[in-house]
């Protein structure tokens, strides 16, 4: 498979990527295994330069000041057969190994952090970037959620507004039906009174009346529902030949108020 | 090693071989290419150090010029780990060889002119020329500013070589002062000591502003020719 997929490795007849033959380009898995992670500190080292574990191997044998009775014994050894010289270039070395030493001992933990610290920038931005859109979908389901509640709740809305014209509707229906009353009425109190106005003008005296206007109160006083009827039926028969009269054959039962 | 003050600035050579190519190319492996997002410290700190650079310097250029940002970038940094690593006991620096340093100002200095003259020719020559010369003296100002323009490439690189090999010949001599003095007066050879302890940290500095200056006068050039 390695040798079949389509990569530098087989581009040309020289194959370019003879000398990375392990690392095939976007083919498979990157790694040949489960690479293991890396540990997070390094290993512990004495003077910057000599492994932990040389002391512990030591220990046994020549217990704490082995390692560094080793070490001196060298160096004396160096420098006194001149394998090491001591040169213009020693001072050099002197000053410019202690100038970094000093360098690294004082800033080293604060570069550490501030290069932690650009890292952590960069994951911030991108992770705000993520939390404001996420906060977004988050606002805008909630919304819906809302709005889907209100729209639970419209028929509320609908229940006052029917009952509303349900209301006014009614009140048109009883405020026409109070005006038809009314009119009919008129015109039957009209009629009445005509009739009244006629059948007193026969039996009382004009000046005693005072005019017709007068009719009128007699008709409120006289007047409950059936009184009337029979009334005005009584005087119709009375009566013959006024258009009027006609009118008031019928027997129409009208419920009157007090005050119409 | 160190029988005279010669010694430190022979190219090197092993059983014939030369070593001085890799001790050109072992910068490049101190500078680690990572494609993650987030890196170890080192890279980090060298990405953040680039990016800073790369701004500060590539910002006042037009889009022409800043074509040349890779080639500046790499620049700086070639000839500032060079100097670093230059200050480190026993080490070679290769910027104290004039032929590198002549091989590195002449063709960038050159490509600079050259785009201006192709491009913006009238206004490369009226360089020759400053605003607002008297009559009389415009022939011999013109001769001036022509060796002026050549003598550039020369300044870039004589001035690069003269103060890393000046600094390092000075570290070499106040050591050998300081070891002369050892055997006669300590307290002299202390001061002398702590003279060499100054000079060091001049270096470090001297290093690095080297490498910037170099590449600020050739980003320079190309904004006058671009």
């Amino acid at each position: 498979a390695a040798a079949a997929a389509p990569s530098l490795k087989n581009a040309a007849l020289l194959r370019p990527g003879v000398l990375q033959a392990t690392r095939i380009f976007h083919t498979g898995q990157p790694n040949l295994a489960p690479v293991p992670p890396l540990p997070e500190h390094g290993g512990k080292v004495r003077f910057g330069l000599l492994p932990e574990e040389f002391f512990q191997f030591l220990y046994p044998k020549t217990g704490v000041t082995g390692p560094y009775v080793l070490g001196t014994g060298l160096i004396l050894r160096l420098l006194s057969k001149e394998i090491y010289a001591i040169t213009p270039e020693t001072f050099s070395v002197i000053s410019t190994i202690g100038f970094l030493v000093y360098i690294v001992k004082k800033h080293g933990a604060s570069v550490g952090e501030f290069a932690d610290k650009l890292n952590e920038q960069k994951i911030a931005q991108l992770e705000e970037v993520k939390q404001a859109s996420i906060k977004q979908i988050q606002d805008a389901i909630d919304m819906e959620k809302s709005q889907q509640a209100l729209v639970q709740k419209r028929h509320y809305l609908f229940d006052v507004q029917r009952n509303n014209i349900a209301m006014a509707l009614e009140v048109t229906y009883r405020e026409q039906l109070h005006r038809v009353y009314r009119e009919v009425k008129n015109r039957l109190d009209y009629h009445i009174s005509v009739q009244n106005y006629d059948a007193s003008e026969g039996t009382r005296a004009h000046d005693k009346l005072g005019g017709e206007a007068c009719g009128a109160e007699h008709l409120c006083t006289a007047g409950e529902g059936n009184s009337r009827q029979v009334h005005c039926r009584s005087k119709a028969a009375r009566k013959e030949g006024s258009s009027s009269a006609s009118y008031v054959n019928t027997s129409i039962p009208i419920k009157t108020a007090r005050n119409s | 090693m160190n029988e005279n003050l010669f010694t430190s600035f022979i190219t090197p050579v092993i059983l014939g071989l030369p070593l001085v190519t890799l001790i050109v190319l072992f910068p490049s492996l101190l500078f680690p290419t990572s494609n993650r997002l987030v890196n170890n410290r080192f890279v980090t700190l060298q990405q953040w150090m680039l990016q800073l650079v790369s701004k500060q310097m590539m910002s006042i250029h037009n889009s022409k010029g800043q074509t040349w940002t890779l080639m500046l970038m790499s620049l700086i940094l070639f000839i500032g780990s060079t100097n670093l690593l230059g200050l480190l006991p026993h080490s070679f620096t290769p910027t104290t060889q004039l032929s590198m340093n002549l091989g590195m100002a002449i063709p960038l200095w050159a490509g600079a002119v050259i785009t201006g003259f192709r491009n913006k020719t009238k206004a490369s020559l009226a360089h020759f020329l400053p605003q607002g010369t008297p009559t009389p003296l415009i022939p011999m100002l013109v001769i001036i500013e022509t060796i002026s323009l050549f003598i550039q490439p020369m300044a870039l690189a004589v001035r690069l070589t003269a103060n890393i090999t000046a600094g390092h010949l000075l570290i070499h001599l106040i050591g050998g002062a300081t070891l002369a003095l050892m055997s006669i007066s300590t307290t002299t050879a202390l001061i002398t000591f702590t003279i060499l302890i100054l000079l060091t940290i001049l270096e470090f500095a001297v290093a690095m502003i080297q490498a910037y200056v170099f590449t600020l006068l050739v980003s320079l050039y190309l904004h006058d020719n671009t």
